[in-house]
């Protein structure tokens, strides 16, 4: 394996565990708001990116998912009520 | 003071209309973008968000392309973000964090989970900041008023509607206690 260039800072495995805790909390919260009828409703592609989100909250990225822009994926967010709980 | 992003937080503050100005104000040496990521979002140039900013690139939102040495950091970044936590760090948010180091910025707005848990595993040289930290170093820095919790509660939920978002409880409260501590 290839040593890291960047190096963890003391106290990083306690916080990494402590921000799992409220990633899995944000995302319980995005699975139980969001719009599923909506969101299966979508081309095949668009209810993969708009999954993505709802596991991940990554915008750009789910953006690029849906080959949409990051603004119209927001957009496309709202409708399928997925709020990032972040 | 200067800022860079990966653009995330800023389709956020031009979609709340109300909060816009405060941000220039807050950054008011201008905000530093990657140039891929400026033109990811300039896709569609007609949302009304992107308009904006069109209007405010070069005075207040500053296209930049990445040097070398920024290259090779972001690179570091992401090896470390997945060797260490295996957690994807993406090349836009990445970028936004080295460039922002390279380049004097004090923070980096990012709404990426990723990017925001970054500087709790190693030290970097900017804050990363998400819609909420901004919001409380506004209260913090005079550039919103807010004279108490609910005032900042208030604030946040106006900012909510308007960008169509919900944030963690959990964080609204400990920014709570941080820029209220002796009322909670």
């Amino acid at each position: 394996m290839v040593a890291l260039k960047v190096k963890p800072k003391a106290g990083a495995e306690e916080n990494l565990e402590e921000m799992r805790i409220d990633w899995a909390e944000a995302e319980k919260l995005r699975r139980q708001e969001a719009d599923w009828a909506f969101i299966l409703s979508q081309p095949p592609r668009i209810t993969q990116a708009l999954m993505e989100y709802v596991r991940a909250a990554d915008l750009l990225r789910c953006a690029k998912t849906a080959g949409l822009s990051p603004g119209e994926f927001d957009r496309l967010r709202e409708r399928a009520s997925i709020m990032s709980h972040l | 003071m200067k800022a860079s992003t990966n653009t995330s937080t800023l389709i956020r503050f031009y979609r709340a209309s109300s909060f816009t100005e405060k941000l220039k104000e807050l950054y008011d040496e201008g905000i530093l973008i990657p140039d891929f990521c400026w033109e990811e979002l300039m896709q569609r140039r007609d949302l009304p968000e992107n308009q904006k900013m069109m209007k405010d690139e070069t005075v207040f939102l500053i296209v930049v392309k990445l040097s070398l040495s920024e290259m090779e950091r972001t690179v570091d970044l992401i090896d470390f973000a997945y060797g260490y936590a295996s957690l994807q760090l993406d090349m836009e948010e990445a970028t936004a964090i080295s460039m922002g180091e390279f380049r004097g910025a004090e923070d980096t707005l990012s709404d990426d989970y990723v990017a925001l848990a970054l500087p709790h595993l190693t030290e970097l040289r900017v804050s990363v900041l998400s819609s909420l930290d901004v919001l409380a170093k506004m209260v913090g820095k005079n550039v919103l008023k807010a004279r108490d919790p609910a005032e900042f509660k208030d604030l946040v939920a106006k900012f909510e509607e308007e960008c169509k978002e919900k944030f963690s409880r959990r964080k609204l409260d400990k920014l709570i206690r941080e820029l209220y501590p002796t009322s909670v």
